[in-house]
């Protein structure tokens, strides 16, 4: 009895699962069938949806409840239509089953992408072309729980036909009644790019992201955003009100930071299952921060977004406690249009009144397109406050037109600049410089070291220089070569105005380095010129009735210079002429000051031409083909003291005249130095 | 009775004392003058220096000013009262910029700042004087400023290419190099 009873039920469940095996099987193909049949109006209909050509290869059903999709793509916006933008593999959608027997609709309650492969310019641009059906879509969705997941994205940031650069993302967006939550994990690996799929062989250090939130009737409430890496910890928080976003919050980033790779290890398929599901651990120094070396504090912005243009109606921060603000607009259109007004006080005690602040003010307006910005630029600088060694600039103003900058390259930045004009204003004096045509190249991919390599027309010559920038180091360390050719040197008088009287070509080499002091060495000659109305020169001339002295004709002028913390200095100074030959220094301190030392020798035929010199020059040893005139120049550079040094000459001209004359040649001097400083 | 002549002499102890003192604060700003030079010709300098106290105090803005200023700023420095000392050259140096002793006023107010670690001001003070006046030496080496202080004080400066030298009574008081 027991035994039948027994071989009875066996049978019923046989029969029961056979049947419901049946009818699943049953239910699985109808299903199918009817995907594969409206898998094309399902394309079609995206496709009146969005403004690029999206494929489907195959749509079918996973019982209990699971939609597939295989190899999912969006073409790409521009030609040629073949590229895609974004290729999924494999969409897996959870339904409700209820709701897809009972009333054939289709009820997603969450998504999963696997291993998407998107190039970030295409993806950006089909966001930015279907912007609106993006967004009435998410408007028309069911109120109703949803969660997305996108695993081991391989986002392409290469441009155009450039080798692929990828960054692997995996993130998770949720909402459950009006509770929405995320998070995202992107790193930069480093994949095979030999193979037409890429393969990943090093895993970079994560940027990771969490945030959570409320939707709004009106808006949505940010609670937080934190972001991690290991030389990054910001957290953000907010809320984003129709049109108008207000954001606060912080972030501290150590830029000394050396992205680190460590191998992609060969995982079984559990352990592959497993890690889909599992946030990589974030290093113990973004908890400590130890090496943070930029503090962002006190983020205050209010944005009012009309897309595609964004105002920017306040962004505040304070940069290492050197508070900041920006202002202006972007527009998202093609190309991409920014106007953006940056400026600064620093280097003051804290409560210190505004006006005892430096003040910087940076401004930026142009296109950008095709990672390439189009524009005008400016850079104001007021330094109010002095330190001991400092710069000793008190105002700059630097203006570049016509700036067109590369990112295409990136990280080789290239520029253009049809224009610098560059203004410098010190205690007592003012500089300008123009340079024309400028190019260069700034090499950026080293993490420590960044190179910049240019050049320019200056005036009627050319100059070209390069410079190394350690940004690890705290200040920044600059070292440049800058070497010029080729110029008219009266041509450069904004600079010097003494060059403005003197005539010829100059070619110069310099070096700058702002550590461990900041000086500007170099030396710069001018060959086959001429010395017109030199002031020094032209004061002899009056002197001794040698109007020949006012007009010098030079086989060769050179001279050494260095501009420190300290001051000026020209050394090794040398004119070589057939009448007149100078050597010596002069230098220019703080505060004016001058110390010079002049060897200065004037030929006898050149002085026989004066009438004052001519009773003087037998008192010129009859062997001696020049007057020999070495001088000390000292005291304030507007009303310098002047010594006569000891020489042959001056001996024998103080035993040939009293004294009483020689007084009176003194007052006599001193009057006309008096009467040149005046002027 | 002793004790009513001792304190009737006593009274008129008090009453001549009082008398002089009106009498001699009642002097005119040249007699004041006069005084206070009388006493430092003579090496009385505490008592100049209350005579040319007294004159800026009763005629602030009398023509002996500039003088007593000076006076009152060397007699401050040489008692190490370098704030007042200082006040007092201030004060000498703003109302008074074209005067005779302007260049020694400088100096002392040069020690002064060295002193209180003022590096800045020390900087200024040297620059002022370095281009207080400009100089040729054809066929000397230097050249010499002298001055006589309202205290009977010789002050001499010697300008040379290089640097300047300050003596007081002989003795070399600051330098300056640059």
């Amino acid at each position: 009895m027991g035994s039948s009873l027994r071989k009875y039920l066996i049978k019923l469940s046989v029969t029961a699962f056979t049947v419901c095996a049946l009818a699943v099987s049953i239910a699985t193909v109808a299903l199918n069938i009817v995907f594969s049949v409206s898998k094309k109006s399902v394309i079609l209909s995206a496709n009146s949806y969005f403004s690029q050509k999206i494929s489907i290869a195959a749509m079918f059903y996973v019982p209990p409840n699971y939609i597939v999709l295989r190899d999912v793509s969006v073409a790409g916006a521009g030609a040629p239509v073949s590229k895609e933008a974004i290729v999924v593999p494999a969409v897996w959608a959870r339904c409700s089953l209820k709701a897809l027997i009972l009333k054939r609709a289709v009820l997603i309650s969450s998504m999963s992408l696997y291993r998407p492969r998107m190039n970030y310019f295409e993806f950006y641009n089909f966001l930015r072309n279907n912007f609106e059906q993006i967004m009435e879509f998410i408007r028309n969705l069911p109120e109703q729980d949803f969660r997305l997941s996108v695993r081991e994205t391989a986002l392409d940031l290469a441009q155009d036909d450039a080798k692929p650069d990828y960054v692997n993302v995996n993130a998770m967006l949720g909402i459950r009644r009006d509770a929405v939550w995320g998070f995202a994990s992107l790193s930069r690996d480093l994949y095979s790019k030999a193979q037409a799929a890429p393969r990943r062989l090093m895993k970079g250090a994560p940027l990771q992201c969490n945030f959570n939130g409320v939707l709004r009737k009106d808006g949505f409430s940010l609670g937080s955003l934190e972001c991690m890496k290991e030389n990054l910890y910001s957290k953000l928080w907010g809320e984003f009100d129709g049109n108008t976003v207000g954001l606060k919050g912080f972030a501290f980033i150590n830029t000394a930071f050396e992205e680190r790779f460590r191998p992609q290890p060969a995982v079984g398929l559990f352990t592959k299952i497993s890690s889909m599901f599992r946030q990589e651990p974030v290093s113990r120094e973004v908890v400590g921060l130890s090496r943070k070396s930029l503090y962002l504090l006190d983020i205050n912005c209010r944005l009012t977004v009309a897309f595609p243009g964004i105002q920017i109606d306040r962004l505040t921060f304070s940069l290492n406690n050197t508070p900041v603000s920006l202002k202006g607009s972007i527009v998202l259109t093609d190309p991409v249009s920014l106007e953006l007004s940056c400026a600064s006080s620093f280097g003051s005690a804290e409560g210190a009144p505004a006006e005892n602040t430096n003040k910087l003010r940076v401004e930026l307006k142009g296109a950008l397109k095709n990672r390439t910005f189009n524009g005008n630029a400016s850079l104001n600088l007021d330094l109010v406050s002095k330190k001991k060694d400092g710069i000793p600039v008190q105002k700059m103003e630097v203006g570049l037109k016509e700036l067109i900058f590369y990112f295409d390259e990136y990280p080789r930045l290239k520029f253009r600049i049809g224009e610098v004009s560059g203004f410098f204003q010190t205690s007592s004096n003012e500089y300008r410089i123009l340079l024309e045509q400028a190019n260069g190249v700034a090499s950026i991919k080293n993490e420590h070291l960044k190179f910049i390599k240019f050049n320019s027309r200056i005036y009627d010559g050319f100059l070209e220089g390069q410079s190394r920038i350690d940004i690890t180091q705290s200040p920044v360390r600059i070292l440049s070569v800058i070497r010029v050719r080729n110029v008219s040197a009266h041509r450069l008088e904004g600079l010097l105005v003494h060059f403005s009287k003197l005539h010829g070509r100059l070619a110069s080499s310099m070096y700058f380095s702002n550590y461990p002091r900041l000086y500007l060495d170099g030396g710069m000659m001018i060959h086959d010129g001429y010395l017109y109305n030199f002031e020094f020169f032209k004061w002899l001339a009056d002197l001794f009735n040698l109007p020949s002295l006012k007009k010098i004709d030079f086989s060769r002028v050179s001279s050494r210079f260095l501009v420190n913390t300290e001051g000026a200095s020209l050394y090794g100074m040398a004119l070589d002429s057939p009448d007149v030959n100078l050597h010596g220094y002069f230098s220019l301190r703080q505060n004016d000051l001058v110390n010079s030392r002049i060897a200065l020798s004037l030929n006898r035929e050149l002085l026989k031409q004066s009438p004052k010199f001519t009773p003087l020059l037998k008192l010129l040893r009859e062997d001696s083909g020049a007057l020999e005139f070495d001088f000390r120049l000292s005291g304030n550079l507007h009303g310098m003291n002047f010594q006569w040094l000891q020489s042959d000459f001056k001996r024998r001209l103080q035993e040939a005249i009293p004294g009483f004359i020689q007084r009176k040649l003194e007052r006599g001097i001193e009057d006309i130095i008096e009467s040149i400083s005046a002027q | 009775m002793a004790k009513v002549m001792n304190v009737r002499i006593a009274s008129a102890a008090v009453l001549l004392f009082f008398f002089t003192f009106a009498a001699a604060h009642a002097q005119s700003e040249e007699r004041l003058h006069a005084l206070a030079a009388e006493a430092a010709g003579s090496g009385q300098i505490d008592a100049a220096f209350m005579h040319f106290r007294s004159l800026l105090t009763e005629y602030p803005h009398s023509k002996y000013e500039e003088r007593a200023l000076f006076a009152m700023g060397e007699y401050y420095f040489r008692a190490a009262d370098y704030r007042d000392a200082a006040q007092m050259l201030t004060s000498l140096l703003e109302g008074y910029p074209d005067s005779e002793g302007r260049l020694f006023a400088l100096a002392y107010l040069l020690k002064i700042a060295e002193r209180a670690g003022e590096e800045a001001l020390a900087q200024k003070l040297k620059n002022e004087i370095v281009t207080l006046r400009q100089h040729s030496f054809l066929f000397r080496n230097f050249k010499e400023y002298k001055y006589l202080s309202p205290l009977s004080r010789k002050y001499r400066a010697l300008y040379y290419i290089d640097k300047i030298e300050f003596y007081v009574d002989g003795e070399l008081f600051a330098q300056i190099s640059y």
